[in-house]
């Protein structure tokens, strides 16, 4: 990370603002694929920045080790806002909508804080997890079946499931890859941090 | 302060996210029954009927009375009424409903239900859908006028209303159409919303309309009709 952790948390804030913008937000929710597929990973993305400051803090540690809650509660959130009826809801309504970017937003953040915590055991797990998950989600959205979400088009639920899928093998090959190059180099990072284990005694 | 064991926090923390996971999805689903909002759409109008706004319609004769106001069948027993939701320009799933409507028709007709169960058409495009179109279209439709009448909101500002109470969402779709979830609506005879059927199952529509008559005297004969009911719309 070039940016430095300040700028990388402004950058955050910024891009939860503009994702949000009445304007914005309305022309990505007008379509399941930018509602889908940019506010949604944009809001998370953003949380997660906002929260990289406080990454290295050890205050969480206390309760989140090796980051199981925090990684729980993210991919849960993850998996809330991929249900057709959760979609639907956060067009129709407003409350929904701030419930959505309020959680995606926590999601990032504990997600990211939780994940410098994670053995590459348990990063392994929740990846493997959230990717099966929207695999799932992405190729029943492509069943030439009937309309999921009222509020979007057949051809739009289409494109985003195969778009849906085509992400997470993506984020699965980067994560699978990164790790692979780590194992090889001898990365430290991939082991729990060593404070941990202070805690624990 | 307390000091909690680091690992005893974290395994009450991870309870405690599951706990408010799981009561989350149950909350999204209706108790992991519905995956989307149709599917919750019928359970609730299933489980309660719902009372619908009282608007002026246009019919294809040109009449104007309260959209579901039965004014064929004034002063004897209210009917039961099957409704749908088109616009005459559509192309895709308004004309299998077209379909099934008189497939509804011709059912109703064989087995004598005219002064049970009635067919509303209602058209979400009122700007184009005038009375005449209307009749135009009713006429292509060889819609019988006791059995089936078809509207459109007199007032167009009404429609979001109207569409919300029914909890249908109409969506623009490329080439001027639009898509929108269709079912057909089945109203009891005090005019609530009672059950939203599929629209592959027209028997089913049928059907709900009859279990949802008010019990009358000639109630066994309505039953003796509507174990007949499999073999009347094939």
């Amino acid at each position: 990370m070039t940016l430095s952790p300040r700028a990388c948390q402004l950058a955050g804030i910024a891009l939860a603002a503009l994702v949000l913008t009445p304007p914005v937000a309305r022309l990505l929710e007008a379509r399941m694929l930018g509602h889908m597929l940019v506010q949604i990973p944009a809001l998370w993305l953003a949380g997660a920045m906002m929260a990289w400051p406080v990454c290295g803090s050890r205050r969480v540690d206390h309760w989140n080790m090796a980051g199981v809650p925090g990684l729980l509660a993210a991919s849960l959130v993850l998996a809330f806002w991929m249900l057709p009826i959760a979609l639907d809801h956060a067009v129709a309504s407003a409350a929904w909508d701030a419930a959505k970017a309020l959680s995606l937003l926590l999601a990032g953040a504990l997600g990211v804080v939780s994940w410098r915590r994670a053995p590459l055991v348990i990063q392994a797990f929740f990846v493997g997890n959230v990717v099966w998950m929207s695999i799932a989600i992405g190729v029943l959205y492509q069943d030439d079946g009937p309309r999921l979400c009222n509020a979007y088009l057949l051809d739009d639920q289409g494109n985003t499931g195969l778009a849906l899928v085509l992400f997470s093998l993506l984020a699965a090959g980067l994560w699978m890859g990164r790790t692979a190059l780590r194992l090889q180099t001898g990365s430290p990072r991939i082991d729990p941090p060593p404070e941990d284990a202070v805690h624990e005694n | 302060m307390i000091r909690v064991q680091p690992l005893a926090a974290t395994v009450l923390v991870t309870l405690g996210v599951a706990l408010v996971g799981v009561l989350a999805f149950a909350q999204l689903t209706h108790g992991f029954s519905a995956l989307t909002s149709e599917t919750a759409r019928r359970d609730a109008v299933a489980a309660v009927p719902i009372e619908l706004p009282v608007l002026t319609g246009i019919d294809q004769a040109g009449r104007r009375h309260a959209l579901f106001d039965d004014i064929d069948q004034a002063g004897s027993a209210p009917r039961v009424t099957i409704v749908d939701f088109i616009y005459t320009r559509c192309v895709g799933v308004c004309s299998a409903l077209g379909g099934s409507y008189q497939q509804l028709q011709a059912a109703i007709q064989a087995r004598h239900l005219e002064d049970r169960v009635r067919l509303v058409t209602v058209s979400f495009d009122p700007q184009h859908d005038t009375p005449s179109t209307l009749a135009r279209y009713a006429q292509q439709m060889h819609a019988d006028p006791r059995i089936w009448t078809l509207m459109s909101p007199q007032h167009a500002e009404q429609l979001p209303g109207l569409l919300g109470s029914f909890g249908i969402v109409v969506v623009p779709a490329p080439l001027d159409q639009f898509q929108h979830n269709a079912a057909f609506h089945v109203l009891d005879g005090r005019g609530r919303l009672a059950r939203i059927v599929d629209l592959n199952d027209a028997q089913g529509a049928l059907d709900a309309a009859l279990s949802l008559l008010p019990a009358a005297p000639s109630s066994p004969r309505a039953g003796a009709r509507a174990s007949t009911s499999a073999s009347a719309l094939t």
